[in-house]
Order: C-alpha cells, then structure tokens, then sequence
C-alpha cells in the first residue's frame, strides 16, 4: 500500500471522530442525540446501533455506486439505509427489548439521518469500499462519543448518580442494576431534574458548543497574533538590513514646475 | 425500444431489485426474530400480570373484547385458584403520547367493582415526560388505585393521565358488562 493510500484511509477514518465530527462539528443528527441522552446506557446503545446501520449502509452504497444511475440515487439509497435500520431494529427488539423501548421512535428515524444520507451522498458515492468503511466507523464513533458526553453529563446532573444494568440487563450485577452515586446519598441529593428533561438537553448541548467554539476561537486568534507577530518581524528584519542597492544621489529639477 | 425506454426499464429494474433483496433479507430476518419477540412480550405480560395482582399464579387464555381502546382480558387466579379479577389489555394514543399498552386490573362484582393496578406493556409517552406519567400519575394510583387517584389534575402530565383515565373507565365498563351489569 503506498503512502497516499495509506494517508488517506487515515483521514477518512480519523476525520469523522473530532475534527468533523458530526454532532458538534457539522450539527447533524441533533433530534435524536437531544433525544436518547437521558442515560449512558441508551445513548451507547443508540451509538453502535446507529454506527452499525452507517458503516452497513456506507459499505453497500459504495459497492454499489458505479450501478446507481444518478436520477434515482436518493431513493435507492434511502431503501438501502431502510434495510439497515429494519434489520438493527428487528435484531434489538428480539435481543435488546429494554434498549428498543428506551429509543423508541429514535430508532425507527435513523432511516431519515440526515449523517447517514449525509455520507452516503457526501463520501460513499465516491470513494472505494474500504474508504467508505473507514468513514463509517469514523464518523460512528465521533457520534457515539459525542452521545456519551452529552449523556454523561446529563445523567449525573439530572439523576445524581450513574445506573448501569437497566437497558443492558448482562450487566447486572446479582439480578440488580448498578448504581454510581454522584451527586447522591443516604440524606441529600444535589441533582437537578432539569437536565433529564429536553430543555436539559438543549441546555447542555448549547454549553458544549459554546466551549467548544470558544476553543476554536482562541485557536484562530492565537494563529492570527502568530501570524502578524510573523509578518512584523519580517518587515523590522527587513527595515534594518542593508539594502544592496546603493542609494541614488537626489538631483534638483532643473526646470520649474511642468 | 428506444434508448430512453431502454434506460427507464434499466432504472426501474434496479430498483426493484434493490427492493427485492431489501424485502428477502427482512422477510428471512423475521423468521428468527418473531418467536423471540413474541416470547419476550409474553414475558412482559406475565410480569405485568403479577404486577397488576401480585398473587397471581396462573391465569386464562386471552378473551377478545371489542372496544375503543380495549383488545382483550386475562383472568388471573392466585395458588388456591381462586379469581384475582380481570386484567384489561388496552391499547390507545394521544397527542404526544405514541401507542400505549397497559393492562388494568378490575375485580369485584358487577355493582361494586374494584379497580386493581395499572402497568405499561409500552409507555407512548418517551423520554422525561414517560417518567413523569409514571412517578406522578402511574405509582400514586398503583399505590392506592381509586377513581380519586384516577382523576388526578395535578400529575404535570395531562395529556397521558386522561389517556389512562379513558383506557381504566372502559375497562371498568367492560368487567360491569361481562358480569351482568350495566
């Protein structure tokens, strides 16, 4: 595999976890990641489902690609994500009966995600198989870790305490759930309902973008000083070296003003 | 055939064969998922069952009944099989608040009958609000169930309440029907 190739899948892969991930960086898939992260276990279990139908339908839709003709490409696309989603839901209804009711309608909606249509059209139709791939688990688990913090915080600051066991019931511990307390004991509670509701989840959606901007903020400005303390030192380097040029000796005009 | 014919049929084609093998692979998915799915809700059932009478050890078929919201009931017996009362299957929506199953207990006679525990086989109303329906509304009537408990204006969740308030009275109407009242 030669270097590009490799610096390629690299990108396709990494671009989707941070530098665009899909929630905080393109603002995409908003409805369902407010939705699903009232508890931890919900928005991970929403995340691999939802990487699970993305990576599927990428995959499919770049094999695909050079047979779509042009003029039906959204609605073929949109039976191929169908497929997936009816799949994931059916499979989780069976195996994850505590997980499909939690995500309720959310589930059923990831045929229309706008991420899933979104690298479809943007990325799948374009690139090779492996590319595809790589840019669906990418952007799968960009998504996924941008679920789990919301949901973090949400679940700590609305519940006071972090449950495990109550969606993923393997993971209870002799027949009972886990329970992490945080901000909750035997006499005092100190969480806020606020954040289980949906003004909740605006509510900390709005402080992460609001950081996260301010972050990107305090890049730019930085490379901007960086750059005109750059171009100052330049011209003070450029003002203080000779010039080769040997200065020419100022004649008076002979004549008077033309 | 022109090229243009040509070029629809070649379209359509592929579209219905991406259908076609959408629908074979569902369709064979579904073959071993609907047993699991069926078992899991009568599990849900039994447990809501035991829920709704706590005693109950063993219980009927199901009996359909007709009704605007009401599928069907279950009777329920405890160890002694002696009669815990009807459970109600009920099925409705409103609003906000997407399909809801609940099973309602109605017990005594047709000119008193007692209303038993409610439990949700699916809570419509998801997220914050299903919590509030049932911390405020379902726990409080399951705790002492009563037309006080059923009427309850206060619960901050009012459009699931009268959803349930409507599905427990046509169960009550129904259980009055059943043993010969009116």
């Amino acid at each position: 595999m030669d270097e590009i190739a490799r610096k390629r899948h690299h990108e396709s892969f990494v671009a989707g976890i941070i530098k665009e991930n899909p929630l905080f960086v393109a603002i995409l898939g908003t409805c369902p990641a407010l939705a699903v992260t009232t508890t931890l276990e919900a928005a991970l279990g929403m995340g691999v489902l939802f990487t699970f139908v993305l990576v599927g339908s990428n995959v499919l839709i770049s094999a695909l690609r050079k047979l779509i003709p042009e003029e039906v490409e959204t609605p073929a696309y949109i039976v191929i994500v169908a497929t997936f989603v009816t799949v994931v839901k059916m499979l989780c209804e069976a195996y994850i009966p505590n997980l499909y009711s939690s995500l309720g309608v959310f589930l059923a909606l990831l045929v229309v995600n706008c991420i899933v249509l979104g690298r479809a059209e943007a990325f799948a139709n374009k690139n090779s198989v492996y590319d595809s791939f790589l840019d669906g688990i990418g952007n799968g688990i960009g998504y996924t870790l941008a679920l789990l913090l919301i949901a973090l915080i949400r679940e700590v600051l609305g519940t006071g305490m972090i449950t495990i066991g109550d969606i993923f019931t393997f993971l209870k511990v002799n027949g009972a759930s886990i329970h992490l307390y945080i901000l909750k004991g035997p006499t005092w509670d100190y969480s806020i309902y606020l954040f289980g509701t949906p003004a909740g989840a605006f509510f900390v959606f709005g402080v992460i973008m609001a950081v996260l901007a301010y972050k990107a903020n305090k890049k730019k400005d930085r490379e901007a000083a960086e750059r005109r303390a750059r171009a100052f030192a330049a011209a003070e380097a450029a003002k203080k070296a000779p010039s080769p040029i040997a200065p020419v000796a100022q004649v008076a005009p002979k004549g008077g003003n033309d | 055939m022109n090229d243009s014919m040509k070029r629809y049929f070649k379209v359509g084609g592929l579209l219905c064969a991406i259908g076609a093998i959408s629908a074979l692979l569902i369709t064979g998915l579904n073959v071993f998922t609907a047993p699991k799915i069926e078992a899991n809700l009568q599990e849900k059932k039994a447990a809501g069952l035991k829920v709704v009478y706590s005693e109950t050890v063993s219980w009927s078929d199901d009996v359909a009944v007709s009704g605007h919201y009401l599928t069907s009931y279950n009777v329920c017996y405890d160890a002694a099989d002696k009669e815990l009362g009807y459970v109600y299957a009920a099925t409705g929506s409103s609003g906000v608040v997407k399909t809801t199953k609940l099973l309602i207990g109605v017990s005594g006679t047709a000119e008193a009958p007692e209303l038993g525990k409610i439990y949700f086989l699916t809570n419509g109303a998801t997220g914050a609000y299903g919590v509030k329906v049932q911390n405020n509304y379902v726990d409080p009537y399951n705790s002492a169930p009563s037309d006080g408990a059923l009427g309850d204006v206060q619960c901050g969740a009012t459009v699931a309440a009268s959803l349930i308030k409507a599905m427990v009275e046509e169960a009550r109407s129904s259980y009055v029907a059943s043993k010969g009242g009116h």
